[in-house]
């Protein structure tokens, strides 16, 4: 069994190897290239989240120990970390085709009718993921315009909260028109078993 | 028929919600078939910290946000949370508020949120200090206090000023928080304690300090408002005007009713002297000026706020 | 043109879209329709994530991912398993209880059925359990999360009804126990009918201790987050994060299968596990805001309401409708949709708030199973890998407990109010 780490340092090659024999330089610069993207996005996303963990334990531990040191923006810091990193996984997530669905009656028509409905799914997904982009940039906007800051002690900038939303979205188009793409092409989607020892 | 959706985050229960539907009473007297009004309780639509951009965006039509959710794109509503107003009485807020201070605070309101303020401000009431462990009867008794706030730079800054410790701490999670001692004490006003019950988690004293006044500011989409015919507008400003004296009754004997009936579950009343309360201001005062700043607060309304304090001798 | 765009949105579950898609784009469109600013929907999204109660659900799915790879989990099971490995369906009933635990931690059920299923769903299957099977004991167990307090759906509860929150939890103890015990015995009664393994020989008094003494580190975790909260050293949300970190020291100071390199990835996936349920709640949340500004809720309780119901009667009336909304949308949404129109009606029929509060609850523990948007159904599907159709056929009869359950609460009264009231008076 491969132990974790390799399992995750090889993902970003599983992620693309499985699409199978083509050679060529551009498809090689290609494949170069998602398993350089996944492993970024890894370690970023997995570095936000854990510094959120170190910040809460931080701070539980000194309002133990010391409260009067204990930092009292942590609630709402770890709240945008962390929900900056689940929606840049987002991403991730429609990339290896993991978003879950409703098979019930799908399930039931030929291979070929639901490989076009796979193909139909990612392109309303890609449209939607513009939609998302379009409006989650002027969220981002507005907020950067109008100065707008949390009423908290922070005063954080939400701007940068809200940037979330548009990097995400863009992240999911993209991640839409490459499983489109890959369906079309006949590749397996990345396949997880490196990652889950069941 | 134009549709007004008014969007309001406390429960049916709540003395905004009863103002809301005196006012949505009297201003269908007024408009007749021109006008439709829903009232959405309990943040059905928006809670009342994302509901100011909803305004702006047009994305509701009215709503009454407390004057604390909006000093993060609005900063002078910050402005009666500043240590100057300690422990005073509620009428030189509302004499402040509803005058040229209060004007100019609505104008940047209008300014920033693309709003309409449509008059005077409702009230709330007091926000005070209740504790779980020993009572605080005076100032000294908050040193290491932990406190749970709900934000707020002021609200900080006010704890810290007596030497307790501000606890940031999510509603939700407030009432395991007393009973598991994770805080001490809670920052918030008779009637908020009482409608949730925290006798039940704990909380058995309350040191009624008037730390500052909390009000809610009637606000209209300009997206909406600015379609609408005059005479619409005018019936809307009129409901609202014969509202405001009626809730500001409605909302004191709220208040009144919330301390008796948390007297009755057995909390013990501290009351601080007018002296006491002179001298907290007076530990307080060293902390406004950084406050000013760093909530970016108007400086040509802190000084008006300041001559009108020192005019009634509240202040030195 | 409102019935022709959600009729629209069936068609694209139906042609098994992303639930995700489904959901945003049906709601996108009927709130156009409405004349909404699109504005407003992408600023809902990330308004409804900026929430503490939401964070959780990550912070647990780390806490379980590492104990899955870390060797935690496998500890606590075979720890659990020299206790009632002789008991066929003894790993079910284990799975029972590490719910029951966990969701004296965790205040969510989505966060319960996510993070116990990533433990305990591969330990059923290596033991020969159906999928379908494996699949609906996690899935209703993870609904205890919001029975047996702390409890994210009876704060909620506890907030629009101004009712007290250490009141309505402790109303929860005890049919969350039961709850629990109807589980176990369906476990033990579909194990033996399907002649499910069990060892045979008693066990080596050596390897019993040894096993259990190698599970003494892994039951750090629980007691430091259990003690955490109800020790006053943190709150639930954070005793969220703390069980990650506790979960991250013991397998790499203990169990040793991952190493500090493996850290970061390791939360990276786990992000992403949660980050593909997370992405269905916001969206389930836009679309549970159309239907309170479609104010149909408001004007099926204003009907029912002249109809002179019984209070028998009217229970009823309020499970058909927390059923069908509990149907379609998620949680949270129905209880902002339902309970400011149906709390004003209590004192009317006579009913205690409090135990109210129990009935909404086990209501949303069925939401959370119920097709075609379910949560928990979600969850495992996601971690079996099974098509949805396999998780519903392995849920239904548990579905069927949790209705007796439901029943039983509003028959007895006691159930819920009698230990509040011994304790809070
Ligand atoms: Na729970
Ligand atoms: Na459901």
């Amino acid at each position: 069994m491969a132990s974790s780490t390799d399992a995750a340092e090889r993902h970003g090659a599983a992620a693309t190897a499985s699409g199978g024999g083509g050679a060529s330089p551009l498809a090689r610069v290609a494949r170069a290239f998602a398993t350089f993207w996944t492993g970024l996005e890894v370690w970023v996303t997995g570095t936000m989240v854990g510094g959120a963990l170190a910040l809460v334990l931080y701070t539980v531990v000194l309002r133990w120990l010391a409260p009067a040191y204990a930092p009292h923006v942590t609630e709402e810091v770890t709240v945008y970390i962390v929900m900056w990193a689940v929606l840049l996984a987002v991403g991730r997530v429609t990339r290896e085709r993991r978003h879950i669905r409703a098979d019930l009656v799908v399930g039931l028509m030929p291979t070929t009718v639901q490989r076009g409905l796979d193909v139909l799914a990612n392109l309303v997904g890609a449209a939607f993921a513009v939609f998302l982009f379009r409006y989650g940039y002027a969220v981002a906007y507005e907020a950067w315009d109008f100065g707008d800051l949390s009423a908290t002690t922070l005063r954080f900038p939400l701007w940068i909260y809200y940037a979330s939303l548009p990097v995400s979205a863009a992240l999911i188009a993209i991640g839409h028109v490459t499983a489109a793409i890959a369906i079309l092409a006949g590749w397996d989607a990345p396949d997880d078993t490196l990652e889950d020892p069941a | 028929q134009e549709t007004m959706r008014i969007s309001l985050d406390t429960n049916p229960s709540h003395v905004r919600n009863h103002a809301i539907e005196l006012f949505v009473e009297k201003l269908e007297e007024k408009a007749g078939d021109k006008l439709k009004v829903e009232v959405y309780p309990s943040a059905q639509l928006y809670r009342d910290r994302d509901v100011a951009r909803a305004l702006r965006q047009g994305a509701v039509e009215m709503a009454v946000p407390g004057t604390w959710v909006l000093d993060g794109a609005v900063p002078s509503f910050g402005l009666t949370s500043l240590p100057m107003f300690y422990g005073l009485p509620a009428e030189v807020t509302l004499e402040l508020m509803d005058g040229e201070i209060g004007q100019k605070i609505n104008e940047r309101a209008e300014d920033r949120l693309r709003v309409h303020v449509l008059g005077p401000w409702l009230n709330l009431g007091f926000s005070n200090y209740y504790a779980t462990g020993a009572p605080i009867k005076t100032h000294a008794d908050m040193k290491n206090l932990k406190i749970r706030i709900s934000g707020g730079t002021a609200n900080a800054a006010r704890v810290e000023g007596f030497g307790g410790v501000a606890n940031m701490i999510a509603w939700p999670d407030v009432p395991m928080a007393l009973s598991s001692h994770v805080v001490d004490a809670v920052s918030s006003t008779h009637e908020s304690i009482a409608s949730a019950k925290l006798w039940d988690s704990g909380l058995k004293h309350a040191f009624e300090d008037r730390q500052w006044f909390g009000q809610y500011v009637p606000m209209v989409s300009s997206a909406f408002w600015d379609k609408l015919d005059p005479e619409l507008q005018d019936a809307i400003t009129e409901a609202w005007a014969e509202t405001v004296p009626e809730e500001r009754r409605m909302a004191a004997e709220a208040q009144d009713a919330a301390r008796e009936k948390l007297m009755s579950e057995g909390m013990d009343m501290t009351t601080p002297t007018e002296e006491q309360l002179a001298e907290g201001r007076r530990m307080l005062m060293p902390r406004q000026e950084g406050l000013v700043e760093e909530m970016q607060i108007d400086d040509e309304l802190v000084s008006l706020a300041i001559e009108e304090l020192r005019e009634r001798g509240l202040l030195d | 043109m409102t019935g022709a765009l959600v009729a629209g949105g069936g068609g694209l579950l139906v042609l098994g879209l992303p639930i995700y898609l489904v959901l945003g784009v049906t709601a996108a469109l009927l709130l156009a329709s409405t004349g909404a600013p699109m504005i407003s929907v992408t600023q809902k999204i990330v308004d409804e994530l900026n929430s503490q109660t939401l964070i959780a659900v990550p912070f647990f799915v780390v806490a379980a991912t590492f104990m899955e790879r870390g060797g935690v989990a496998k500890a606590l099971i075979d720890a659990a398993l020299t206790w009632v490995g002789r008991v066929r369906g003894g790993l079910g009933i284990v799975c029972v209880i590490a719910c029951t635990i966990f969701a004296a931690m965790c205040g969510s059920s989505v966060a319960t059925a996510l993070a116990m299923g990533t433990i305990l769903v591969p330990a059923m299957l290596r033991e020969g359990y159906a999928r379908p099977f494996a699949a609906g004991i996690v899935g209703s167990s993870g609904t205890l999360g919001i029975l047996i307090p702390p409890s994210l759906a009876m704060v909620v509860y506890g907030v629009l009804s101004d009712e007290s929150v250490p009141r309505l939890f402790l109303a929860g103890v005890i049919p969350g126990l039961i709850q629990a015990a109807l589980i176990s015995g369906w476990i033990v009664f579909y194990a033996r009918r399907k002649g499910y393994r069990r060892s045979e020989t008693p066990m080596a008094r050596g390897d019993f201790l040894a096993t259990n003494l190698r599970a003494l580190p892994a039951l750090s975790i629980p007691i430091i987050v259990l003690g955490g909260i109800y020790g006053g050293v943190a709150t639930v949300t954070e005793a969220a994060a703390l069980s990650a970190v506790a979960a991250i020291l013991v397998s790499l100071v203990f169990y040793r299968s991952i190493t500090i390199k493996g850290v970061i990835p390791l939360i990276a996936l786990a992000t992403r596990n949660a980050a593909t349920i997370m992405i269905i709640i916001v969206t389930a949340l836009i679309f549970g805001h159309w239907v309170t500004e479609s104010g149909a809720t408001a004007a099926i309780v204003d009907f029912a309401r002249q109809q002179q119901l019984s209070p028998a009667a009217f229970l009823a009336f309020v499970t058909v409708l927390f059923f069908v909304l509990g149907m379609f949308l998620e949680v949270f949404s129905v209880l902002l949709i339902a309970l400011p129109v149906l709390l004003p009606l209590l004192p009317e029929f006579g009913i205690d708030p409090i135990q109210f509060g129990v009935i909404v609850t086990i209501n949303m523990e069925l939401a959370l199973l119920t097709p075609p948007v379910g949560l928990n159904l979600f969850v495992l599907s996601s971690i079996t890998k099974a098509p949805m159709a396999e998780v519903i056929r392995g849920i239904v009869p548990f579905v069927v407990l949790i209705a007796l359950l439901l029943l039983a609460v509003m028959v007895v009264p006691q159930l819920s109010l009698w230990l509040p009231t011994l304790v809070l008076g």
